[in-house]
């Protein structure tokens, strides 16, 4: 078992792969998913036994622990698993409705933007509607803000 | 007109009984002048008849007369009377007119205020529906024309000012801290 701040590291290598909340939801699943074969695990590393059932993003990560030797022992791994699901519970998640589809890039830019000004981290829930022309609409915290062409249009046409 | 036929009745009475007393009259002189008639001549004779005649036609005259004036006098009260309520009936008459005109104007008004009402709020339904209509077709139009002409880096800018706007406005203040 690592001490608590080398775990805290271990999960920001993690977290910071993390920008969407889809991508949050599929390592979530991971974490379950490792919890249920912690205690079946047989011979060989744990990265090669998980590979084919987890994300890249997991696998690479437990892989790099392996190679930093810093995995948690098989008795410790199941609370490491639990802490680290609690720790990603916590993630603010923030719904941008976009009018086209944005590119992993992009997405990663605007996730990295808003962490930067939120000064927390954040995952972003990204939603395609082209009806808005442009623009995006935001929820955040149990706020919502149209800040589309389309509501900007809308507005003009009932100042004619 | 039920006056004026018992006021002729009465007027005939009044006739028949002079008459009858002419003829009691008549009766009574012819009595006397029987009575004498072994005495006198019947030259004297002729001339009482004349005189009865006179008399009597005097008598009739008399009463003819006095029938023509009364007659004349129910006539005149008749004339009056139906005058008096020729007139009474002609104020009723334009009074009545006058409480119609006016019930007819209240409703003709009251009636046209309504239609206007109801043509107003037509109109503005109307109105609305179309300004609805038209918006929403305006609305439409722009979206299907700038949704096909923003390019990816344009809308790339346009969410980024968004989120600077959104920042701005104090959207993204983080309910943790």
């Amino acid at each position: 078992m690592q001490n608590t701040e080398s775990q805290k590291v271990s999960f920001k290598s993690l977290v910071d792969s993390i920008f969407t909340a889809n991508q949050l939801t599929r390592i979530q699943d991971d974490i379950r998913t490792i919890s249920a074969m912690a205690f079946k695990i047989g011979a060989g590393s744990l990265s090669s036994q998980i590979k084919p059932k987890v994300g890249p993003s997991m696998y690479l990560y437990i892989l790099s622990l392996e190679k930093e030797n810093r995995l948690p022992a098989a008795a410790s791994l199941g609370h490491f698993l639990s802490e680290l699901a609690g720790f990603l519970d916590g993630i603010d998640k923030i719904t941008l409705t976009l009018a086209f589809e944005p590119s992993v890039d992009f997405q990663k830019e605007i996730a990295l933007w808003l962490e930067k000004n939120l000064g927390t981290k954040v995952v972003c829930d990204f939603a395609v509607a082209e009806g808005i022309i442009g623009g995006l609409v935001i929820e955040y915290h149990g706020k919502y803000k149209d800040y589309s062409k389309a509501a900007e249009i809308e507005s003009q046409i009932r100042r004619v | 007109m039920v006056i004026l036929l018992a006021s002729i009745a009465v007027l005939d009475l009044i006739l028949t009984l002079l008459v009858l007393i002419a003829i009691l009259k008549i009766a009574k002189l012819e009595s006397l002048f029987r009575k004498s008639e072994g005495h006198k001549s019947p030259k004297l004779s002729k001339n009482f008849e004349k005189k009865v005649e006179v008399e009597v036609e005097k008598l009739i005259a008399a009463a003819g007369r006095r029938i023509d004036a009364k007659l004349s006098e129910y006539f005149q009260t008749l004339v009056d009377d139906a005058t008096k309520k020729g007139t009474e009936l002609a104020a009723f008459a334009e009074k009545q007119q006058g409480v119609i005109v006016k019930e007819t104007q209240f409703l003709v008004a009251r009636d046209i205020a309504k239609l206007q009402e109801d043509l107003q709020k037509y109109r503005a339904d109307q109105m609305a529906r179309i300004d609805q209509e038209v918006h929403q077709m305006v609305s439409d139009i722009a979206k299907q024309v700038l949704g096909k002409a923003i390019d990816v880096s344009t809308h790339e800018d346009l969410v980024k000012a968004a989120l600077e706007r959104a920042k701005k406005e104090n959207i993204l203040e983080n309910a943790k801290h």
